[in-house]
């Protein structure tokens, strides 16, 4: 019986044989070239950004071949630029904060790249901007300012259950001015 | 395939490329070889990609910096048989190595992301390996097989089987199905999701295209032990090409056999007055719940989806060879909801730019561009400009941009103590050719906001 880290190693030996196969093979047959003419005058300048319209007009429809795109571009070509290339705002400032303000006025456009899965792993395994320093105490009245009542939207992006929901109807107002740490040091 | 398998499998390309470097170049074919016998009977194209980013962020009220630093790399491969046409093989898939991040969970990081979450440091995501095969029987014009983004409606990536059947020439069928792949599901056993569908097409002439499609999807889910969904999508779809650079296309859709959506575009392109012009209507009729992950509005992050409709338009215009000014105005406004929530709100975008090509010297072009949009309770507006260069010949060229950004994000996450936050970012980018098929990328980054945050990248790509 075979263990499993030998199993393992065995893979990782074969996908690299079978790589270093794959590309040998790709430089010994040589490479085709695929546009046999110039770039298109449409093509110049800021070209990549806006691509869109064109492309939806002259990409070819489904089962129907030999749209203006395809002439010299790849069916593969869409995905292979739109997964590894990200939007000119998608900074830092995007990444830890901005994602979420756009999100919440037009979350369609998230679609054009993005599964909900992407959301649900960044969100699941690491901590917002908001969460350091003491931010055990000062969490309560961040969630519960204002109405006392509805949590803010924010905490509910990853917290979907609080451990203290069921709170006894008998607890009084939350508020600014609350000191929750009296009652829960 | 795991990620140490596409980490040998990019090192092994990597050396192989710099053994191509210091060889003389491989003789090229081409689309339009001289002769019949010119033909290669295998034709490859491809690119291998890597890089590396190293990146800081220092806090302005306390000095403190940190640092992370990443390897990424990209294969891909395109193969086909110019001979016979009968057979291609096509594979895009990305690496990515985290050197030294935060995998704290509990902890925030100013510059971790989505490469810093899960156990392990190094990450693979293949996106396309299936073998096509052309005309395998009558009518069956090509069955594909493996992992592929999907061709129909809903961009779902499986793993399995896919079939493009032409029973008439005007007339287009579609089958495919197998295991849906998500690639950023956290836990294992999430993964056991599978999707099938079918797309019929047909043409009634050759300007009109009907399509309509089918798609069941069923995702496993564990994420706040929630239920598996099971999804059935319906859609109608018809285009009318009224001039050949004129098309308007509709399309209806039924999810769980409740009106979805209805989407209508006109796309159009007047080359003799350099006019490109799109405009869309979008509606959502129906609250949308949670669905499966390649169909869900990110209900289980942001909520359930509010029905809107929304407009878009969009003009660019040239002016003579070496000006164009571009115009787009969008507005989604709420239907028959009263209250806005955090994640459904009405918002209007305008945005505008300006180019210049051939600006003083040939291939010097200038970029200029502004954005801004409202929405209660938050607003953004944005300003740029950018300057690129590019020197030599077709596959041999040089490229340089630099720029500038501004942005201002307002945003009350409480009413009383509305926030705002400027972003300057400044960046210059470069592509050298080194030898012919060999490209050296450099990048630095510079960006004022909550942290000053430095980016440097520097790559090498090799194209086959």
């Amino acid at each position: 019986m075979i263990s499993k880290g030998r199993l393992q190693q065995s893979r990782r030996v074969f996908f690299l044989c079978m790589s270093a196969a794959i590309i040998l093979t790709a430089v010994a047959a040589g490479s085709a070239d695929k546009v046999p003419f110039p770039r298109p005058d449409s093509h110049k300048g800021n070209w990549e950004q806006h691509h869109g319209i064109n492309a939806q007009l002259n990409i070819n429809e489904a089962g129907q071949a030999g749209s203006t795109c395809l002439t010299c571009h790849n069916k593969s070509d869409c995905i292979a630029c739109h997964t590894t290339r990200m939007p000119r705002d998608h900074n830092n400032f995007w990444r830890t904060r901005g994602h979420g303000l756009t999100a919440g006025v037009n979350r369609e456009r998230c679609l054009a790249c993005h599964r909900q899965d992407y959301c649900i792993r960044c969100h699941n395994e690491t901590a917002p901007r908001s969460h350091t320093g003491a931010w055990r105490t000062r969490h309560c009245t961040w969630c519960h300012f204002a109405s006392g009542i509805k949590p803010a939207d924010s905490c509910g992006v990853c917290h979907k259950i609080a451990p203290h929901t069921s709170r006894p109807s008998a607890h009084p107002p939350i508020g600014p001015q609350t000191n929750c740490a009296v009652c829960h040091p | 395939m795991t990620a140490a398998a596409i980490m040998s499998f990019l090192l092994s390309a990597g050396t192989t490329v710099a053994a191509a470097i210091d060889q003389d170049p491989v003789k090229k074919t081409s689309n339009k070889p001289s002769s019949a016998g010119d033909v290669p009977s295998i034709a490859l194209s491809g690119y291998v990609n890597t890089r590396y980013v190293f990146r800081t962020a220092e806090t302005s009220s306390t000095g403190t910096i940190a640092r992370d630093q990443d390897v990424l790399g990209d294969l891909r491969i395109d193969a086909t048989t110019p001979r016979s046409d009968r057979y291609e093989f096509h594979f895009m898939g990305s690496i990515r190595k985290d050197l030294d991040g935060n995998r704290d969970l509990h902890t925030h990081h100013p510059l971790e992301d989505i490469g810093d979450t899960g156990s392990r440091h190094t990450t693979g995501y293949l996106y396309e390996a299936h073998l096509d095969i052309n005309d395998l029987f009558t009518r069956v014009t090509q069955l594909r097989m493996g992992r592929q983004p999907g061709t129909r409606d809903e961009q779902v990536t499986f793993d399995g089987i896919a079939m493009d059947i032409r029973p008439a020439s005007s007339m287009n069928l579609t089958l495919y199905g197998g295991a849906a792949v998500n690639f950023f599901e956290i836990y294992r056993s999430e993964t056991r999701d599978t999707v099938a569908g079918a797309g019929l097409d047909l043409f009634p002439t050759t300007s009109t295209g009907i399509s309509f499609d089918y798609a069941a999807s069923r995702d496993k889910r564990n994420y706040l032990e929630m239920t598996d969904v099971q999804d059935k999508l319906l859609s109608l779809r018809i285009w009318q090409r009224f001039t050949p650079y004129l098309k308007g296309i509709v399309k209806y859709r039924y999810v769980n056999d409740e009106a979805r959506d209805l989407n209508l575009r006109l796309l159009g392109s007047f080359p003799a007055a350099g006019t490109e012009i799109g405009a869309s209507y979008l509606r959502q009729f129906n609250i949308q719940a949670e669905q499966s992950n390649a169909l869900s509005p990110f209900v289980d992050v942001v909520g359930t989806s509010d029905p809107y409709q929304s407009y878009e338009v969009k003009l660019r215009q040239f002016i003579g060879k070496r000006y164009a000014f571009d115009l787009a105005y969008f507005k989604r406004d709420l239907i028959g909801s009263e209250q806005h929530g955090a994640f459904n709100r009405e918002y209007s975008r305008s945005a505008a730019g300006f180019e210049v090509s051939d600006l003083l010297i040939p291939n010097l072009s200038l970029t200029l561009s502004g954005d801004q949009w409202r929405s209660p309770g938050r607003s953004f507006a944005s300003g740029g400009a950018d300057i690129g260069y590019a020197y030599g010949k077709k596959g041999n060229v040089m490229k340089i941009n630099t720029g500038t950004f501004y942005s201002l994000y307002k945003y009350d996450y409480y009413l009383q103590f509305g926030e705002r936050t400027n972003v300057r970012t400044y960046y210059v980018n470069m592509k050298v050719p080194v030898v012919k098929q060999v490209a050296v990328s450099l990048g630095y980054e510079y960006e004022d906001s909550i942290e000053q945050f430095q980016t440097f990248k520097a790559g090498i790509r090799y194209d086959f």
